[in-house]
Formats: structure tokens, sequence, C-alpha cells
């Protein structure tokens, strides 16, 4: 199965039913959007403040 | 009618029986006919109802009961803001014949105001995604060359203002959509503080990053609009219950008092802008310092970690309103709003809340960055407005734009016109304030404009 294949599985599986073109339009924006993934994910210990309660007076 | 007139200034000829409201929309529709084959600004002219709206400001011009500074004043709404008995699309195939039942909150308070509906105008698809040129309707076209971007995504307000088809109008901005915009087509445009203008009845993007305000071609013009379109709504749950200053009256505040913290690194280094749009920065920066203001350097986290950041949350709260529409009708969208936005069906629930808490840990920092300043000082975008069938379909998650500190942290901000780059196309500068401070932020801009000549300058199409 090649990539775009594989993608469109992962599409699939999160209730995506699109065709093999439409999920080759989609997969030109994952690279970016997993490097993106990655920079909010940043190790935290456990009794990091947990609140993501949005408040801007509070910002 | 001649020049086009800013709103202040139309609302003083009101004032003094020197125009009637009735000339004013008429005026507009007149440029409309003349303009808009070629700009598509508007997707649906309400063109009885503004004429009668008219005759009753004109009629009470006449009685010397205007209801303040915008009675008479011809406005168009970005065709997300619902509008009873009047198709409201979202530029979409999804909500072609969507109809709604009231107003919203904002659409009612200006059209209270006094203010006369000339039509709603063209968005990016759902306020996300454009330019697309396979929706029902074109896209709009930049006054300053039709053959370049507006920007969005309220990009039909943007076309319509800068033009001359209407003084001012709504936008929303989740992500830079109504600062965009402004930049792109030389107009002013404010993102209030989050919770300032309620969001109800105006179809949603991201909810925690959705913000409703004004672009016009003056900041005293947005001070204008902003004070009619804020203050308190419990039908928006992030409405904050805050009295809304005068800020038309507080617009001649002493620059001297005024600390503008330049983030330099923002659109020197983490980005690639044109040297155009690096001497427009450089250049506000001297005239405020020319104003007696204090200028000094700040640091920031890098504009990738914002645009990172919004992106996932923007992504996230979309794809959770548009899900189900997205798994039965995906062929009905546009192929830039479906495809980016299907993308989010592959973030999971940690990683939202990982962006949440990002948010925090941003909020701190823009917190701590801004505590000597009153406003900070940046580009609005990377350069002029770049040509319209030129824009790629990844471009919000190819390069950090400079709009998301504003929608992340929901701190005020605005962009002005800062001068002309080398094609002639407006140069937007971007100002930040803080939390429920737009008026000091307007009256930042106003001074800005007060003292340069870009508010002389409208796009040639329109003369």
């Amino acid at each position: 199965m090649d990539e775009i294949e594989t993608f469109r599985a992962r599409l699939a599986a999160a209730g995506l039913d699109v065709t093999s073109e439409q999920a080759a339009g989609i997969h030109g924006g994952w690279a970016n959007l997993q490097q993106m993934i990655a920079m909010v994910r940043r190790p935290r210990p456990p009794e990091d403040e947990p609140a993501m309660i949005f408040l801007p007076e509070q910002g | 009618m001649g020049a086009i007139p800013t709103i202040a200034e139309a609302s003083r000829q009101i004032a003094a029986k020197q125009v009637s409201p009735v000339e004013l929309a008429q005026a507009c529709f007149d440029r409309g006919a003349r303009l808009d084959d070629a700009l598509h600004a508007f997707l649906l002219r309400t063109e009885e109802r503004a004429m009668a709206d008219a005759r009753a400001a004109e009629a009470r011009a006449m009685r010397g009961q205007r209801r303040g500074k915008l009675d008479g004043i011809p406005i168009v709404h970005k065709d997300i803001y619902c509008t009873a008995g009047i198709r409201t699309t979202a530029h979409s195939r999804v909500l072609m014949e969507h109809m709604p039942a009231a107003d919203a909150t904002t659409v009612r308070k200006l059209a209270e105001a006094g203010t006369v509906m000339l039509g709603k105008v063209a968005t990016h698809e759902f306020a996300m995604g454009g330019p697309s040129f396979d929706l029902p309707w074109p896209a709009a076209r930049n006054p300053w060359d039709p053959a370049h971007f507006t920007g969005g995504s309220s990009s039909g307000t943007g076309a319509a203002v800068a033009a001359g088809l209407a003084l001012g109008g709504t936008g929303s901005d989740t992500g830079g959509s109504i600062r965009g915009p402004a930049s792109f087509c030389g107009l002013a445009g404010i993102k209030p503080t989050y919770g300032r203008v309620s969001r109800a009845g105006i179809l949603p993007l991201a909810f925690s990053l959705d913000h409703a305000g004004p672009l016009a071609w003056t900041a005293e013009d947005c001070a204008l609009l902003l004070g009619a379109m804020a203050g308190h709504d419990p039908a928006d749950p992030a409405s904050a219950d805050r009295p809304v200053p005068d800020y038309a009256a507080a617009l001649s505040k002493d620059m001297r008092e005024l600390r503008v913290g330049l983030v330099r690194h923002w659109h020197e280094d983490d980005t690639e802008t044109t040297p155009a749009m690096l001497k427009a920065v450089a250049d506000a920066a001297d005239i405020f310092r020319g104003l007696g203001a204090e200028v000094a350097e700040v640091r920031l986290p890098h504009l990738a970690e914002w645009g990172a950041c919004n992106t996932v949350i923007l992504l996230s709260e979309a794809y959770a309103i548009h899900a189900p529409w997205l798994a039965t009708r995906f062929a009905e969208y546009g192929e830039l709003f479906r495809d980016r936005l299907a993308l989010a069906s592959l973030i999971s629930g940690p990683d939202y809340v990982a962006a949440g808490r990002r948010r925090r840990e941003l909020c701190r920092e823009m917190a701590r960055g801004m505590a000597g300043f009153d406003v900070l000082l940046t580009a609005s975008a990377p350069g002029e407005a770049p040509r319209i069938d030129a824009v790629p379909k990844w471009s919000p998650l190819d390069k950090p734009g400079f709009s998301p500190p504003g929608n992340i942290t929901g701190y005020p901000a605005m962009s002005v016109c800062g001068g002309f780059g080398p094609k002639g196309l407006p140069l937007g500068i971007q100002l930040i304030a803080k939390p429920w401070a737009e008026a000091t932020l307007l009256a930042a801009a106003h001074a800005f404009e007060r003292a340069t000549p870009f508010r002389d300058r409208r796009p040639e199409m329109a003369g």
C-alpha cells in the first residue's frame, strides 16, 4: 500500500471516507501539521499547571 | 458625489445637512455598479432595504434626531454575520440556502445605531481557506490591483471598503482575518480583545479564537464602529461584562505617554519579510519616536510557536463544528477549506489539550513582554498582496504569520496602512495592546495615520 493509500486509510478510520485523489490533496499539508503538533507537545511534570481555560485577563 | 468620505467625514456632512444618507448609499451602489464586476466584493445587495433605511436616517437627520455618528452610514456585513430573513452563506455551497431567523447581535446593534446595510460580502469559505475558485461565487479581488489577493478571510469587506463600495464593514479574525485584508487592502482593521464584541449569530470557525470587529478606511472610523459593536451579550458565553469606553473621544491621547515595544525579531528574523515591509515597520517606529513616544525592543516567543499553537487549536475546534458535514457532504465544500480541515481529523484529543496548555504559557510570555509597554509594533503581513493566482494551497501552514499572537492571547490588535510597496500595493503595520486597551490601540493608530500621508491615497480604480 503506498503512502497516499495509507493516509487515506487513516482518514477513513477518523471518519472521513475520501477518494485517493482527495486523500492526495489533503496529504500535502500533513507534514507541516505534524511539525506543528510536535511544537505544542512539550514534556511537563504531572504537577505542572493543568489549566487550559482561556481567560485573556489572566494572560 | 465626489471623493469617498470617511465615516467621520460623512457623519459630519449628514449632521450639517450637506449630504443625505440616501445620496451616500446611492453613491456606494453606483460605485459598486461600476467596479464590482471586477472586484466581486458583494454576494448579495440588499438595495431595497438599504434605501428604505437610508430614507429613515435622512428623516431623522432632517428632524435633528440622529441616533449618533453612525446614523445613515452605509456599511456591509461579512457573509458569516447572520441577517434575519437575508441569506447568509459563509460563501459556501453547504449553506447556499441558509436563511437565518435572527440578526447577529452585532448586526442588530449596528442597525440600531442607524447604519445602512448595503448587503452581504465575500469571505473565504466559512472564514478560512481562500482564495478559492471552486465556490458558488468568485473570490473577491484587491481594488489596488484586481490581479492581486485581498487577504482573508474578510475579503469582501476589505475590497468593498477600499474601493468605496461601503464606508465600513464587519469582519472576523481567528488567525488574522481582519488584519490580513486590512493590510493588503490598505485599511484600518481592529481585532478587539476576546470577549469585547459578541459573536452571537456569527457563524463560528474556532470558538476560543474567533473575534468580531470592524474594518474601515481609518482608525477613527474603526473607533466609531467598534463603539457600536462592543458590549456585554449573554448570548455569547465568552462575552465580557465590562464598560465600553467612548473610543472616538479617546483618540486624542498624547503619544508622549506611549511606550512602544518593537518586536523586531518577528519581522526581521522569524519569517520571510520583504525589504519594503521591513522599511515600513522601521519608519513606523520612527514616526512614533517623532510623536514623542518611547520605542524599545522586546523579545517574545518565535512566531512559529504562536502559529503552531493557533493552527492546532483552530483546526481542532473548526473540525468539531464541520465533522458531520465533512463526513457526508465533503465534495460540496471548496477544495482549500475541506482539505485544510480534513487534516484536523488526525489531531488527537491530547494534542488539542497540549495546545491549550502551550497557549497558557504563550499568554504568560506575552504578559511578561508587554509589561513595560502600551503597544507592540510589528508587521501585519510579510509584504504587499501576492497575485491571487499565486497563493499556495498550504500557505497558512508553510510560513508563520504575524497574526496568531493576537488570537492566542486574545489581546487587541490592529492593522493600519504603513505605506506602499514597489508594486504600489499597501503595506500594513500591526499594533497590539493589553487586554481591554482598545482605546490606547486606536489612539496610537489614529496618531500614526495623522502623522503620515497614507490616508490621502485611494485605489486608482475608485477615483
